[in-house]
């Protein structure tokens, strides 16, 4: 299988607010960065609002972000501050933070103080999804949803967040396809362009993106795939933007044919149910849906879905990548890797640092990973 | 007429080759690495072709595997298998009944467990970490201004051992000159070094799970001291193989160059 | 595992062995209120432990940020066990050896090397099963996400029903009334698996006996304002132990009593083994692993630590003993905005910058000591802005890395030359300059 992209979608990942975004802003849009899954994107959708996913491509070390969060933080939360303070993200109208990891809230803090930015929200997170928990949750969105309107004095109403889940839901079926597609035998997109193209859909407005990934949707129609792989792998871990980092572990013969990463198909994409109180519905989706390993009780219920979607996708070996100095993923590796050992799933944990590096070193594990598999 | 099958580990340090024949091993060779790998391979696969007798040319080699960092980089190879494949296959080949090993390279460390047939079960390496590596011996060995092989010896006199505490070959060197400006006695320090190493190595161990027999391959399985220590932290003994453990990974990619063409 | 089997463990026997030892030591001093009490205290506790489990009464297990009241209100007794409690015993009373063991442990298991040491203690130990198996277990949220993981393996290890207090991250009191909500929940939860009850009046009697230790670290607290520092720095840090393992009992009554006292009798009497030349509070974490060190500063610099984030208890106001819902309330306020690091450290970095300008001026220090533990993620996240903050406040301020609980991270050695310096070439030089030293 080629290896060299083809999705025509690649330009719009390297730089850190891409041209569409810009073409948004012209147009009217006022841009809303956020960095955790957790935030509800539709929230952040209506009335003009576009969200995006925030990256620092082509970081190249973070001596600011250093000295104010020290080396021991994890690279993605620096690197976000790193450009922040380079002045990257100045054309952004606000950011909303969700109170996820020990990171993020120091994050919001840092940006706060350093920036302050003309909007940064931070709202609650629950660590777990009982009835209570979804209610404080509701509770938040709704203070955000006030200070959205207050500030950018838009439309937070039932009717703006039902229109704006609709048009999420309909542009995550076309991806969510896509991405079913690699559960063929041959499938006819690799892991790293799959990768690519939900990357650049988080970091683009998405209505500017409709068109282009229908008709890419169309044209893996006509692809016959590849069957040139020695292992159908499944990626798990957290922020990774980057498809170079797939195309490495594919370098070796694995073929990504599914992830549960915050940046992935799983369970990034999954269709929102919508009832009567969308902002409730919102609560509900994204306490239950996220699946990361903050949440306290749901070690269970992360495994079977881990190994659900391992099953569906017939993979041969699950890789865990997880980022040096992240508590929740690193811990819960450990549990993660013994668990899937019990149920004899080969699983090879690899530690990364957000911006790709040592990928000799990648290639040796996962090839030898792969050998281990006797594939 | 009988075939010749060859392992060629290009490595960060040394490039490692062997040739088998008839299942035994006939000539084997170890050159310090060039700059390009495909030099380094393309020199010790002659210097090993050299002393087969039976053959002259790489070429005559009926199966050949590349292994080591360098492994896409060897000419003439049919194929290449990650070094840690190569490990298991050649320390298993050895000894059957090697079940786990701690491989020491010029720059990472692994812990390997085997599996009965020699293949990997499971294997934990170090992180972009030179702490316990061939290149972090180098530069202890500079520090105490001795060969690497004196200063490997060094511990086997120490009386009493000082501890060394910073787990990063960068604060380890400021911490030994520290310790050596304060008098400790080298031999001392030196056991406190190789310690910490071993302890390491044994904590990557575990994370495979240690099982017997156990058994240390690459360059600084050569290292006497380093040797006792490990078999401290681990108390229990470190099998030493009958064959150059610094070839171990060359030779598991011969084994296999030949289990290839049996089948 | 029997009673006879968990004491007949190397790990416990050790510390079974050792603390009486210890004690007697210590009782060599008897002007030492506060070390004796807390010796004794310990001693109850394990006392207490092995008689509850041989009694076959229920184990409750749970984390660092909770506190012991609920437990000990289960009437007919139940057995609690915070998960760091073995580890952390041996850090600093027993063998560190075996410490050090329970690191390794944890981390052969795949815990990170860069998670914190508490939590590798406390995951080691459950590998190694030297816990009886617990009726049920509490996890809570706070302080840092490496405690949020802590609950993860302690609930797969159990086999036991988790039940999880989650604090919002806000200050406020939306927050204790969430937390509140949640302990209303937790007591049929605990009543349900332990087959004991919670009444009423032995509610009240427990949150009695806790508002009384309160006050008794408030007052122990007061006197450690006064200049120069009489009791010794080391005692301070003990307050969130206090929290974690005594809350709620007569032995928290009397440890207390006994800190308190020794600091009012020594100030009283102006005794000084040393000269005071410099105070610092002593911000993040303490140097559990060798507590000696704090004595090392006293004598060697001159330098004392009248409080610390692990011994500040701030005074939100004490349980309400009235009516069940105001106890369950107050139990809830305790554990949000009181316990020492879950108060600082879930929140904005504002209340932890915040809480260090209340103690350096409430405690006369001259400085502070930033003993970063290396894993306190969300205080290193802010080291930035708390610099600052200093700077803007014309702090000195000394930052370092280390482990808590680990001495192979950072040497005995690198500590004492960088507080060495410190002291000796900022803090005191600057003090005589402004004319305030001796």
């Amino acid at each position: 299988m080629s290896r060299v992209s083809e999705t025509g979608f690649s330009g719009l990942l390297d730089l850190p607010l891409n041209r569409l975004v810009d073409k948004a802003r012209d147009e009217g849009g006022r841009i809303i960065g956020y960095t955790c899954s957790y935030v509800p994107e539709p929230l952040i959708s209506v009335d003009g609002l576009v969200p995006i996913r925030m990256r620092a491509p082509g970081v190249s070390g973070t001596p600011l972000a250093d000295t104010y969060m020290s080396s021991v933080i994890c690279s993605y939360t620096r690197s976000i501050l790193e450009f922040a303070l380079d002045g990257f993200y100045n054309e952004l109208d606000g950011w909303v933070f969700t109170a996820s990891c020990d990171h993020l809230r120091r994050l919001y803090d840092n940006l706060s103080y350093l920036e302050n930015p003309p909007f940064n929200y931070m709202i609650d997170l629950p660590h777990k999804i009982s009835e209570p928990a979804i209610s404080w949750f509701h509770e938040e969105l709704k203070l955000l949803a006030g200070a959205l309107s207050a500030d950018f004095g838009v439309d937070t109403g039932p009717d703006a967040l039902r229109n704006a889940i609709a048009k999420l839901n309909s542009f995550n079926a076309i991806l969510r396809e896509i991405g079913e597609m690699r559960k063929e035998d041959t499938p006819p997109i690799s892991g790293r362009d799959f990768h690519e193209i939900v990357a650049a859909c988080a970091s683009s407005p998405k209505y500017l993106l409709k068109d282009k990934i229908c008709k890419y949707h169309e044209s893996l129609k006509r692809n016959d795939g590849t069957d040139d792989y020695r292992a159908r792998l499944m990626l798990v871990g957290s922020q990774l933007d980057d498809p170079e980092y797939i195309s490495v572990i594919e370098s070796v013969g694995g073929l990504v044919v599914a992830d549960r990463c915050c940046l992935g198909s799983f369970p990034g994409l999954a269709h929102i149910e919508c009832g009567t109180d969308p902002l409730r519905s919102l609560a509900e989706h994204y306490l239950a849906k996220t699946s990361c390993p903050r949440m306290m009780e749901e070690f269970d219920s992360r495994i079977e879905n881990i190994i659900g979607i391992a099953r569906e996708y017939r993979v041969d070996g699950i890789i865990i990548e997880t980022m040096k100095f992240c508590d929740c993923w690193g811990v819960d590796s450990g549990l993660l890797v013994s668990a899937l050992r019990d149920r004899n799933i080969p699983v090879l944990r690899l530690e990364r640092e957000y911006s790709l590096s040592g990928e000799g070193q990648i290639r040796t594990r996962v090839q030898a990973f792969i050998e281990s598999m006797g594939k | 007429m009988t075939a010749y099958f060859g392992g060629c580990d290009v490595g960060s340090t040394t490039g490692k080759s062997v040739i088998l024949k008839d299942g035994e091993i006939v000539a084997d060779a170890i050159i310090k690495s060039r700059i390009d790998p495909e030099e380094t391979a393309r020199l010790v696969m002659a210097d090993a072709v050299s002393k087969t007798g039976g053959i002259d040319r790489v070429e005559d080699i009926a199966y050949l595997v590349g292994t080591g960092y360098g492994r896409n980089e060897v000419p003439f190879a049919n194929e290449n298998i990650s070094e840690i494949t190569c490990h298991s296959v050649g320390a298993h080949f050895c000894d059957r009944k090697i079940r786990t090993i701690i491989d020491i390279g010029g720059q990472d460390v692994k812990a390997i467990s085997v599996r009965d047939d020699g293949s990997v079960l499971e294997f934990a390496m170090n992180d972009k970490c030179a702490a316990g590596t061939g290149k972090f011996f180098e530069a202890m060995s500079r520090t105490f201004d001795m060969s690497i092989e004196d200063f490997s010896r060094l511990p086997l006199k120490a009386n009493r051992l000082v501890p060394v505490t910073a787990q990063c070959s960068v604060f380890a060197e400021t911490e030994v000159v520290s310790l050596i400006s304060r008098k400790k006695p080298p031999a001392d320090i030196a056991a406190g070094i190789h310690a910490a190493v071993a302890k390491r190595c044994y904590t990557l161990a575990r994370r495979v799970g240690v099982r017997p027999k156990v058994t240390m391959t690459g360059g600084c399985a050569k290292n006497a001291g380093l040797m006792q220590a490990l078999e401290k932290v681990l108390h229990s003994e470190v099998t030493r193989l009958d064959y150059d453990p610094q070839l171990v990974g060359a030779l598991g990619a011969a084994v296999l160059a030949m289990r290839k063409c049996d089948r | 595992m029997t009673v006879d089997e968990m004491v007949g463990k190397p790990e416990w026997r050790s510390i079974l062995e050792s603390l009486p030892v210890i004690k007697r030591f210590f009782e060599g001093d008897p002007d030492s209120h506060g070390i004796n009490a807390l010796m004794r205290g310990m001693s109850i506790y394990l006392e207490k432990l092995v008689d509850n489990l041989e009694r076959e009464n229920p184990a409750v297990w749970y984390n660092l940020g909770f506190n012991s009241e609920l437990i000990y209100a289960l009437d007919g007794g139940a057995a609690a066990l915070p998960i760091e409690a073995l580890g952390v015993m041996h850090n600093l009373l027993g063998d560190i050896k075996i410490s050090m063991d329970f690191i390794d442990t944890a981390q052969a298991e795949g815990v990170p090397s860069d998670c914190c040491s508490a939590d590798k203690l406390a995951i080691g130990t459950l590998h190694r099963g030297l816990y009886p198996k617990p009726a049920c277990t509490v996890g809570i949220n706070t302080p840092c996400d490496s405690q949020v993981m802590a609950t993860q393996v302690m609930a797969e290890m159990s086999d036991a029903p988790f039940f999880v207090v989650d604090v919002p991250y806000y200050h406020n009191d939306e927050t204790v009334r969430q937390v509140a909500a949640q302990l209303e929940e937790l007591i049929p939860f605990l009543e349900e698996n332990t087959g004991r009850r919670i009444d009423f009046d032995r509610l009240r009697e427990v949150c009695e006996l806790s508002n009384k230790m309160t006050e008794n670290i408030w007052e122990w607290l007061e006197w450690r304002k006064n200049t120069p520092l009489a009791q010794s720095s080391k005692l301070v840090a003990f307050t969130l132990i206090l929290q974690i393992l005594f809350a709620g009992t007569q032995e928290g009554v009397d440890i207390t009593e006994g800190l308190k006292r020794e600091a009012l009798e020594r100030t009283e009497r102006g005794e000084r083994f040393f000269e005071e030349r410099v105070r610092a509070v002593w911000y993040q974490d303490p140097v559990w692993t060798d507590m000696q060190m704090y004595d090392w500063f006293e004598h060697e610099l001159g330098l004392t630590v009248p409080i610390d984030v692990f011994g500040y208890y701030a005074n939100e106001g004490l349980i309400d003993t009235s009516t069940r819902e105001t106890m369950i309330y107050g139990l809830a306020r305790k554990i949000a905005n009181c316990h020492p690091m879950a108060r600082q450290f879930r929140s904005n970095i504002d209340v932890y910058i915040r809480d260090f300008m209340h103690m350096l001026e409430s405690w006369n220090a001259d400085c502070c000591i930033f003993a970063g533990h290396i894993a306190c993620k969300h205080a290193w996240g802010g080291i930035g802005l708390f610099k600052e903050a200093c700077r803007r406040a014309d702090v000195p301020l000394l930052v370092f890395e280390f482990d808590m609980f680990d001495p192979r991270i950072t040497s005995y050695d690198d500590v004492y030359f960088e507080v060495d310096r410190f002291v000796n070439e900022i803090v005191y030089p600057r003090k005589l300059r402004a004319g305030k030293a001796g």
